[in-house]
């Protein structure tokens, strides 16, 4: 297998936050959806990968390379959109990009030309007046116009409308189609990767809780529901987090056979979602 | 590198036509001044000093050392950019100055008018020189914003420390009096020379230091 990007042991201190050793993998042709609640690590995670942080332990491998020695050959590979725009609000989508152009080895003027016309991206409105949406089409038609393998891209989708965030998620999908490109994809808005992403890692207070295929996560875990008084002391250790109100129980199990033995027909197992599952680990650190 | 250069002349254009109008108006007010030398070496350090800060401002606003650290560029060539970037206002403030005497001195607006000479010139590389040094390791370590109370130490210890300096070498009357006697026999060419060496002796060291405090940055 071909990893694209490979994390091992990563770690970094900050005061107050610990980013604990992590390690994750990316293969080739995948999208890798990056989920946490906010300040669980996941922005401190990327910006290490990119060098903007630096790491205190551990390895990061882009395209086999460490990141650090190979850094100008693995950016040449890289596409990247962050959470806010970074770039000169005072100058246009065409000065800007044609700063940025001569940087990248296997800059694409037609694939750049092609992604303006389709995002319908002014290109000589200054960038502090274009939208939200429109700024971040700009990030993206950068970031997909120099032939780049992995594209790293930090909660691109938060504050996005929902038409907008449907559209950038199908151009995810256009991208990884041919199988030779990659996505590293934060965000807690899991709905998002509900529908584009083969991966997950989820990292909560700075460790990774799991990492590995989406359908394998979903399938591994249940979401019971029940009427209160069957929960005890005893049978809440079998589940990872339960919420309860005046109506029942509501809790993320692992063990759906067990779950099953112990409650017979009295409870409902369903498939979480993603969010489901977010929001009983996250719980669960809280109250820990 | 030249896709750097040319970002901060995108972004220092409107600064650099007013810089024109500022020429102007500095140059009335210099006027009065008894060197004339003075007068250009004045004007070039006003011009200068603020494309420098409005250039860094506009980074830190954009907060773009986030983005350059992400495209493929070594941090040396960001921080070098910097240093380039003071040779590149030094020879743009000379041609406006060059530009705007002349208009005024077609004009006969101000007598006695100080034009550009290479004298001049090497001068303002050197004050410029010695500001942009102490200036950009500060910026480059604390940004902008916390650097600006670091600038407005430095233009007035500047101002105090060449008074101090002045006092200094009297005092020291044999060691004074052999630097002088060397310079006495030098030509100008000469002195221009070594001064113009110190200058960009600085620069690089300066330039040393700007990139050690920038590769141990976190954006």
């Amino acid at each position: 297998m071909d990893n694209m990007l490979q994390v091992q042991n990563l770690t970094k201190t900050f005061k107050g936050f610990k980013l604990d050793n992590i390690s994750f993998s990316l293969e080739k042709g995948y999208i890798m959806g990056f989920i946490g609640p906010n300040g669980a690590g996941k922005s401190t995670t990327i910006k290490l990968i990119m060098n903007l942080l630096k790491k205190d332990a551990g390895d990061v491998l882009v395209f086999g390379l460490d990141h650090i020695k190979h850094e100008k050959e693995i950016k040449n590979r890289i596409g990247f959109v962050y959470d806010e725009n970074y770039y000169y609000e005072e100058l246009t989508p065409k000065q800007m990009a044609g700063i940025i152009a001569p940087l990248y080895k296997n800059w694409d003027d037609n694939a750049f030309n092609s992604y303006v016309k389709r995002f319908e991206l002014p290109l000589n409105k200054k960038i502090k007046e274009l939208s939200k949406g429109m700024r971040m089409k700009f990030s993206l038609a950068i970031a997909l116009s120099h032939n780049a393998d992995l594209l790293i891209m930090d909660e691109p989708t938060s504050g996005l409308d929902p038409i907008i965030r449907n559209e950038f998620l199908d151009i995810l999908t256009g991208v990884c189609r041919d199988e030779e490109k990659s996505v590293f994809f934060s965000t807690h808005i899991t709905s998002d990767l509900d529908k584009v992403a083969d991966y997950i890692t989820f990292i909560c207070d700075g460790k990774i809780v799991f990492s590995s295929a989406k359908d394998d996560i979903l399938e591994s875990y249940c979401l019971v529901k029940g009427a209160n008084g069957l929960v005890g002391e005893e049978e809440k250790k079998s589940f990872i987090g339960i919420r309860e109100n005046r109506f029942g129980f509501e809790g993320l199990a692992k063990d759906r056979n067990r779950i099953r033995r112990m409650f017979g027909d009295n409870v409902v197992i369903d498939r979480p979602t993603l969010e489901d599952i977010m929001l009983f680990y996250t719980r669960r650190n809280q109250n820990a | 590198m030249l896709s750097l250069i040319l970002k901060d002349i995108y972004l220092l254009r409107k600064t650099m036509a007013f810089s024109v109008f500022y020429m102007f108006v500095m140059l009335f007010v210099f006027s009065r001044l008894d060197n004339p030398a003075a007068v250009f070496t004045s004007c070039m350090v006003a011009i200068i000093y603020l494309m420098i800060v409005t250039g860094c401002a506009l980074d830190e606003k954009n907060k773009s050392d986030v983005i350059f650290n992400s495209l493929p560029l070594s941090r040396s060539v960001i921080v070098g950019e910097k240093y380039l970037m003071v040779i590149v206002y030094v020879l743009f403030g000379a041609a406006v100055y060059g530009i705007v005497t002349r208009v005024i001195g077609l004009l006969g607006l101000i007598p006695n008018l100080s034009f550009l000479t290479l004298e001049g010139l090497l001068a303002a590389f050197i004050v410029v020189s010695f500001l942009a040094s102490i200036y950009l390791p500060v910026y480059f370590k604390f940004g902008y914003i916390r650097s600006k109370i670091y600038y407005f130490i430095l233009f007035f210890g500047m101002f105090f420390g060449i008074s101090l300096l002045i006092s200094v070498i009297s005092s020291d009357s044999q060691n004074a009096g052999s630097l002088l006697s060397f310079l006495a026999v030098q030509n100008g060419a000469v002195i221009g020379i070594i001064l113009t060496g110190a200058a960009l002796a600085m620069l690089a060291a300066s330039f040393g230091i700007s990139l050690k405090i920038y590769k141990n940055r976190e954006f």
